[in-house]
């Protein structure tokens, strides 16, 4: 009888911690961040963009399409926006978002909220909804705009941290790649 | 021992194993709980050079301070400003005991000790030289025992003094960045503010877009240009409290990439200061 109540009550604070244990949201097939965060989007991503050179437009727009082609899509909009692209000279920009250090070509600041795990093999990654987005392209300090423009809007879309493979464009230093890896778009697209 | 004392035992023993178990299990519950939900501001950096030691953090800094955060202001949707108290410069000399640094919100502990890399900026249209850290992975929170939390380049076998003489030694902190500046807070006089422009034009703001605290991006198209030749549309860096439909005068410097006001105060004139709006129509029309 004592061993029925023991085993009974054994079970019950089991039970009691798989309730109240953390909420999984997801599972991740990949994983090729320095982080153990991931955020998305439940919303449209509408982009307003300024710039002050017309190729650093071009640059955004085509990094846009990537992104979108990857299955993270996103439209430029003049009003209305939920995520901003402001391309600029270091000046500029560091009047705008004075956190921008000197050596940065491109800066990306996301709002978020925690809305639980996702389970990665045997791990767990935190995930947040991406709520808005702003990202700076420095442009008298970046030597790739397309490339730049592509990983500030892996950052905004919710790629969070770093790549360390240098032939990503999520790479943690400014590369020369303009192209998005399956690494790049594999890590994202899985959260959309 | 008698078996039913046997029996007590395990039953007691297991009472309190449930009573822990469900203890952990609430206390998981709680922590989720409160995290889910909260609010957090991602910042990150795409640096143009590999940063592979605290002595390369030390040389692209202008100062490396110990502070502590004494209060902070809501700067922008993203961005705070923390002010910190220096207790002691190890690279470069702050300007004043009291510093602005901007970083993304909830960087920084107000009542918390930090081992700051930081850089130093100026522009007119902020009240003071503004900080920031060069490198956002090398923010180093200090104990109340000199110990230092884990973070870029330092683990938790360092303590503040040995950081501190470790940076000491560095061939590298005595670099300092190439930067110059030079701001005006104010000229003495009409004439000379009217000299040292490079620019005096009459704009009305057509589109603005507050950015933060201080600054609105500002497309104007110049009515009337009282001193310098501009064509088109512009977009200027003005004060955050600019408005639509309002008439200004501005008085400009010319930059390496940019036009911006030539001082901190005094050299956006509004068309409901009318003494002073007639007073400098008055010098020009001289002038000229």
């Amino acid at each position: 009888m004592r061993k029925k109540i023991t085993l009974t009550l054994l079970v019950i604070s089991l039970l009691t911690v798989a309730v109240f244990a953390v909420a999984i949201i997801g599972t991740l097939s990949y994983w090729y961040s320095n982080s153990s965060s991931i955020g998305f989007w439940t919303t449209p991503r509408k982009i307003y963009l300024s710039y002050s050179i017309s190729s650093a437009g071009t640059a955004a727009r085509n990094a846009a399409t990537q992104w979108t082609n990857a299955g993270v899509s996103s439209s430029f909009v003049t009003s209305g926006s939920s995520m901003t692209f402001a391309c600029y000279p270091y000046d500029t920009c560091v009047q705008l978002e004075p956190s921008i250090p000197t050596d940065a070509a491109g800066y990306t600041s996301s709002s978020t909220t925690y809305v639980g795990d996702f389970e990665y093999g045997s791990t767990y990654k935190r995930g947040y909804e991406v709520l808005g987005a702003f990202c700076y392209l420095i442009t008298d300090v970046s030597t790739n705009y397309i490339g730049d423009c592509a990983h500030e809007l892996g950052h905004a879309f919710g790629w969070m941290g770093h790549s360390t493979n240098s032939s990503d464009i999520m790479y943690a230093y400014a590369n020369s790649p303009t192209t998005l890896t399956t690494r790049d778009k594999n890590h994202l697209n899985q959260v959309y | 021992m008698k078996r039913s004392a046997i029996l007590k035992k395990i039953t007691v023993l297991s009472l309190a194993i449930v009573c822990l178990l469900t203890y952990y299990g609430y206390t998981m519950f709680n922590d989720q709980r409160k995290s889910q939900g909260s609010s957090k501001v991602f910042s990150q950096c795409s640096y143009t050079k590999e940063i592979k030691s605290i002595d390369d953090v030390a040389g692209l800094a202008s100062n490396i301070i110990v502070g502590t955060v004494i209060g902070k202001e809501d700067f922008s949707d993203y961005t705070d400003k923390f002010i910190v108290s220096v207790d002691r410069d190890i690279k470069g000399t702050t300007h004043s005991t009291n510093v602005d640094v901007y970083e993304a919100k909830e960087t920084f502990e107000v009542g918390s000790k930090y081992l700051l890399f930081l850089e130093y900026s100026e522009s007119v249209l902020y009240p003071n030289p503004k900080y920031t850290s060069v490198y956002k992975e090398c923010i180093i929170k200090v104990a109340d025992d000199n110990s230092v939390e884990n973070s870029a380049f330092v683990d938790e076998s360092m303590d503040l003094d040995k950081l501190i003489k470790v940076l000491e030694k560095s061939e590298k902190i005595a670099l300092k960045p190439n930067r110059k500046y030079n701001i005006k807070n104010k000229y003495e006089t009409i004439e000379e503010q009217i000299d040292d422009s490079d620019h005096i034009l009459i704009v009305y703001p057509e589109n603005i877009i507050k950015y933060n605290k201080y600054v609105s991006l500002v497309k104007v198209t110049p009515e009337v240009q009282l001193k310098g030749d501009i064509t088109g549309e512009l977009d200027l860096l003005l004060p955050a409290d600019i408005q639509k439909g309002k008439k200004y005068i501005v008085f400009l410097k010319k930059t390496d990439n940019n036009l911006e006001l030539a001082s901190r105060e005094g050299s956006i004139i509004s068309e409901d200061q009318a003494e002073k709006w007639e007073q400098i129509s008055k010098k020009l029309k001289n002038n000229n």
